[in-house]
């Protein structure tokens, strides 16, 4: 009916049937987890970098290998280790005897979709050096400056729950993440459909059930599309008043930054042109606010010991604001 | 064989003239004493002086001035535990094991945390709980009620105005006040519209709102063009909903 009356002013089909398509291939792969799936598909038209946390077992790896191969892009996967030096990740200058001069021999960070797995294995001064690359999408090293190819996405993993030989990540590279992706169990209904399908297969070789979707091109070219999208000045108004609202709560000992409220802007656009429309509504901004906060905000200790969440504080807050109507 | 028999006999001669050997030189070094023994007796009056003495007082019962008033409370504490517990030992001496006063001692720490923090205001059901608790957030951003509104006065004015954007809004928002009236929503500003859409039970009525619902977002939200024509359809439509949909 409101196709009727309205038309897009943004053609968002090939979008849309994108999405579609990777929700598609990974849903043959992954049994439920759409939440997740959704988070990283919008992360991805955002143009941030994802962290994927849960206990093992519950296929973070699997998805982010997944949606790396569903974009014909080149794919680097680091393995965060405690011994794991920044010239093990950004590269470092080789010395050429037949020159006799330095080259840069680039690391595993220079592709286009890097899988850092288990990141918080490697200790501040290794996760430091992925501080100006995920940021500024740009590595210094020896005083020369090295671009990194668009697109360009982390997806990295940790364990909530394994704190042995652990380290926990500095507030300035979670702020670095667009999202935080919480990851549950599947329901009962999932993890019988998980052993039947398993059963039927008789085979773990599912990443070669996904090919490539979309191209680098392609990704970069969405992006820009979701960058241009309406966002009502009211709703402006109220993702600032949400971001206010952390920095002014007795719960919270850390609020929101300014980044945050623009990522929470930019993942809202994301989730629009994801539902094929070209506008913000307010229960977009609602369902990214969780996935782009719960790591920029630190309940306080009392709450803490509590056990009160960040998303619990998150939701209440939310709740307390009038939606812009 | 025979060489057996020949040395046993021998050994055992040796051993007896050894022993009696033995004996002789030891009977022999003993001297006679002959001193002069004097029986001796306690002087009474230092025994007194020595009882009197405070330090010398090994009876139980007694308070201990010497004892550091530490000691001296743990003392009751423990003489009144064995009024009530019988034989449990004493603790903090060498000879028998403290760890009864360790056990009474976490139990008046635990009543002491327990104490701070109720008189925090704290609660420690999360602590034995992995659902996070529900918590109160005082921070509101009200600032508008439908129920304070008068529609048809500001409608008027919107459509005098030309501005149908803000008409379809005002629209939507008396919608929102008719089904709240009739008990079908609860409304709360900061419930989203689609929680609106769900609380309807009659399914007819639940797909003819949402519609509207997602008109209404088209034009408040996305910004469309409203013109005059596709406002009195958007009213009709509002109108046609109103008259039944609320039953």
């Amino acid at each position: 009916m409101e196709e009727e009356l309205f038309e897009q002013r943004t053609d968002l089909s090939q979008l849309k049937a994108s999405v579609e398509a990777i929700r598609e291939a990974l849903g043959k792969v992954i049994i439920g987890q759409h939440e997740m799936i959704d988070l990283l598909i919008a992360g991805i038209l955002a143009d941030g970098h994802i962290l994927i946390e849960g206990v093992p077992g519950v296929a973070k790896t699997l998805a982010a290998m997944l949606l790396a191969r569903s974009i014909d892009a080149g794919f680097s996967r680091i393995q965060f280790t405690p011994d794991l030096m920044p010239s093990d990740v950004l590269g470092t200058p080789v010395f050429n005897p037949r020159e006799g001069s330095f080259e840069f021999k680039k690391g595993p960070v220079f592709g286009n979709v890097i899988l850092v797995d288990e990141i918080n294995r490697a200790p501040a001064k290794t996760q430091s050096a992925l501080f100006e690359v995920m940021e500024e999408r740009q590595a210094t090293i020896d005083g020369h400056t090295y671009r990194m190819e668009e697109p360009f996405i982390v997806l990295a993993t940790q364990n909530p729950v394994e704190h042995e030989g652990t380290y926990r990540l500095p507030e300035a590279q979670l702020d670095r993440f667009l999202f935080k992706i919480q990851v549950g169990y599947p329901t009962l209904e999932e993890e019988t459909a998980i052993l039947s399908r398993q059963h039927q297969l008789k085979t773990d070789d599912k990443l070669h059930e996904v090919r490539p979707l979309l191209t680098g091109d392609q990704v970069v070219a969405y992006r820009n599309q979701v960058r241009k999208l309406f966002v009502e000045e009211k709703l402006l108004e109220f993702t600032a008043k949400i971001i206010h609202g952390t920095r002014n709560n007795n719960s919270l000992y850390l609020g929101a930054s300014p980044r945050a409220a623009l990522a929470v802007v930019n993942s809202a656009k994301a989730i629009a042109a994801m539902n094929g429309r070209d506008f913000v509504t307010p229960e977009d901004i609602i369902r990214v606010v969780p996935p782009v906060l719960r790591h920029r905000v630190i309940p306080t200790p009392d709450k803490e010991m509590e056990g009160v969440s960040s998303d619990e504080i998150l939701k209440q807050i939310i709740h307390q604001i009038e939606i812009p109507r | 064989m025979k060489t057996i028999n020949i040395r046993l006999p021998i050994l055992l001669l040796m051993t007896l003239f050894f022993s009696l050997w033995g004996k002789e030189a030891i009977s022999a070094s003993v001297k006679k004493d002959s001193t002069a023994v004097s029986l001796r007796t306690f002087n009474q009056g230092e025994l007194n002086k020595y009882r009197s003495n405070a330090e010398f007082n090994y009876e139980e019962g007694g308070e201990d001035v010497s004892l550091s008033w530490w000691d001296q409370f743990w003392n009751r504490v423990w003489t009144w535990i064995r009024r009530w517990f019988g034989n449990i030992e004493k603790p903090g001496l060498s000879h028998s094991p403290g760890y009864w006063k360790y056990i009474f001692l976490t139990l008046i720490a635990g009543v002491l945390i327990y104490i701070l923090i109720k008189s925090k205001g704290l609660s420690l059901s999360g602590l034995f709980s992995r659902k996070s608790p529900s918590i109160e957030v005082p921070y509101t951003e009200f600032s508008e009620d439908i129920h304070g509104i008068s529609f048809d006065e500001e409608m008027g004015k919107a459509v005098e105005a030309r501005d149908f954007r803000l008409a379809v809004r005002l629209l939507y928002l008396r919608s929102l006040k008719h089904l709240s009236e009739a008990g079908k929503i609860k409304w709360v500003p900061g419930k989203t519209n689609s929680e609106y859409v769900r609380e309807l039970r009659h399914t007819e009525q639940r797909r003819i709102f949402s519609v509207l619902t997602r008109e209404f977002e088209y034009i408040w939200y996305g910004n469309f063009p409203v013109d005059n024509r596709m406002f009195d359809r958007i009213r009709n439509a509002f109108a046609d909903f109103d008259k039944g949909g609320y039953k």
